[in-house]
């Protein structure tokens, strides 16, 4: 957060090449977390720049109480998520996808071999479909837990959910996911 | 136990044993969750462009030039419609001054002082001057655009 802190001062100043590096040290979170909510390639590239550029624009408006990534974050998913709801894309899960998932787990066989179906790109890429398929907030939820590692309290910040709001729907997801390799590793059994 | 709490468990435990915290070997339920969450650490689809901080700052840079050069064209525009509106409406307000001197006499004694000082004070130049700092100003601001990125 230091070095952020020193970028954007220098970004205040005048300094563009500061911004640059601000940006560098932030697309990655962004990228992931624009890409997770709108899942097309060109348009996440749009949004990120949009998302560069608004916080270029209200940079003054960073008063420096949260980490900058949380700030930066915060705007990601504002400008994502209104994307989404102008292009009325579907937000929530339908309905009942709750009861489902919490049906008995489905009857497969227990011979499973963890590192061979982590090497089994068939599987792999089942389960990156899966997550695809998650409800917007969740897919955008397990992406920033576990690929961008961000704590449940900065989850909460960027999304402005309540921190057991965040919790229920990473439980939620993984127990989705979960399902559905069971389902596949039955269809392959 | 029950169910969901059995898989808040396996959970906990796939993730204790991604972390390397503990070595939860033959539960093909927790296994289970310790490939999800593998998947779930691959990286998102594509990736941004190599170059894509650099051409959002040159991006930005052309953005404040273009801002500055937006406003010195209106300042100056503004500063034109100022002048020609005093040029224009100099006949209406002359004649108006007469009335107010036939009216207030204060008004008339203060005029009155002034009277020769406006007359000779060479306005034309006054204008041009004016006008020519204003472009030097704008010409000054353009060509310092690369250093000077106000946020």
């Amino acid at each position: 957060m230091g070095e952020d802190q020193t970028l954007v001062r220098a970004v205040l100043a005048g300094d563009s090449k500061a911004f640059a590096q601000l940006v560098e040290r932030h697309q990655r979170l962004v990228w992931h977390l624009v890409y997770r909510v709108v899942q097309h390639p060109e348009d996440a590239r749009e949004l990120c720049q949009e998302v560069f550029l608004r916080v270029h624009r209200c940079l003054r408006q960073y008063r420096f109480e949260s980490a900058f990534s949380t700030w930066v974050g915060r705007i990601a998913y504002t400008i994502a998520m209104r994307f989404v709801q102008k292009k009325r894309l579907p937000v929530e899960a339908p309905k009942g996808d709750d009861e489902e998932s919490n049906e008995p787990l489905a009857a497969v066989a227990d011979g499973f071999d963890l590192e061979t179906a982590c090497a089994d790109a068939e599987v792999m890429a089942h389960l990156g479909a899966a997550i695809s398929c998650l409800p917007t907030v969740q897919r955008t939820l397990v992406t920033l837990y576990h690929l961008e590692e961000l704590g449940i309290a900065e989850i909460a910040q960027i999304t402005d959910l309540p921190d057991g709001t965040v919790k229920s729907h990473l439980f939620r997801a993984r127990k989705q996911l979960k399902r559905q390799l069971e389902e596949r590793l039955g269809e392959l059994a | 136990m029950n169910e969901l709490e059995k898989e808040a468990q396996w959970q906990r435990q796939a993730e204790q044993a991604e972390q390397g915290h503990s070595n939860a070997k033959d539960d093909p339920q927790v296994d289970r969750y310790r490939l999800v969450l593998r998947a779930l650490r691959q990286p998102v689809g594509p990736q941004l462009p190599a170059d894509f901080a650099a051409r959002l700052q040159q991006q930005v840079i052309d953005s404040n030039r273009r801002a500055a050069l937006e406003d010195g064209l209106v300042t100056l525009l503004m500063a034109i419609m100022v002048a020609v509106g005093l040029v224009v409406a100099y006949p209406y307000l002359a004649s108006l001054i007469d009335q107010l001197r036939g009216n207030l006499p204060v008004a008339e004694s203060l005029l009155g002082m002034t009277d020769g000082a406006l007359t000779n004070v060479p306005w034309k130049s006054i204008l041009g001057s004016a006008l020519a700092i204003a472009g030097v100003l704008l010409i000054e601001r353009n060509l310092g655009g690369d250093e000077q990125l106000s946020v």
